[in-house]
């Protein structure tokens, strides 16, 4: 079986909107201790949360969140 | 428009976390002071210790209420119900609860074996109060660790 793990953009989604983690978990009605536990790869957010995310960022959650064979930032 | 808002939610955040903290204080004294008169029953010196207790826990949560400036906790606060549905906090207490099983389970037998000597009453009273404090004190203490500043800095 494949080593799969999950990385993810948020950081860099982040600094392209100009959000602090604050901001970001905020808006999308978390704690920044959640955005922070994401962003360094400590925890898988629900798909509820993922979404929330994204479309607080205005993108698709496939670009906030990438199945990686390889995985840099792995949960 | 972030930074107002972004202080209110900290604030909440740790006055959560400061509450949780008291909590564990009354929770330890309280259990200390029960398995204390289950050892010594006869001695008034423990009945008498857990009223001003109840005083002290008016206290410092009539302090505590301050530092939310005016504010109170309510969960219809936006701010409020982020920390109460966060996730993260949510995971770390799931982990917390599973340690403090783990954990009440271990003690059964070393607590059976130290309170042996007590009549069957007392040691039963004993049992149950060294129990439920070990178990909330070691929920609380893995949560606040797990939860603390420190361990999301990155």
């Amino acid at each position: 079986m494949p080593d799969e793990a999950l990385r993810n953009t948020l950081r860099i989604q982040r600094a392209i909107h100009d959000l602090t983690q604050a901001e970001l978990a905020e808006r999308a009605g978390v704690t920044r201790k959640s955005v922070n536990a994401i962003e360094a790869g400590r925890m898988v957010p629900s798909v509820l949360l993922a979404m929330k995310l994204a479309r607080v960022l205005g993108v698709a959650v496939e670009t906030l969140f990438i199945l990686d064979a390889t995985g840099a930032d792995r949960i | 428009m972030a930074g107002p808002l972004q202080s209110r939610s900290e604030k909440f955040l740790r006055f959560s976390r400061q509450s949780m903290t008291v909590l564990l204080l009354l929770v330890v004294a309280v259990g200390v002071v029960c398995v204390a008169m289950a050892f010594h029953p006869a001695s008034s010196t423990w009945s008498r210790a857990l009223a001003p207790l109840w005083i002290v826990a008016v206290v410092i949560a009539a302090g505590l209420q301050r530092t939310l400036g005016g504010e109170r906790w309510d969960a219809r606060i936006p701010e409020v119900r982020a920390i109460v549905e966060d996730e993260w906090r949510r995971s770390n207490m799931d982990r917390a609860r599973r340690v403090a099983f783990v954990v009440v389970l271990v003690v059964q037998l070393p607590l059976a074996l130290l309170l042996e000597s007590l009549p069957s009453l007392r040691a039963v009273i004993a049992m149950a109060s060294a129990t439920i404090t070990l178990g909330l004190a070691t929920l609380l203490v893995v949560f606040l660790y797990l939860d603390r500043d420190g361990a999301d800095a990155g």
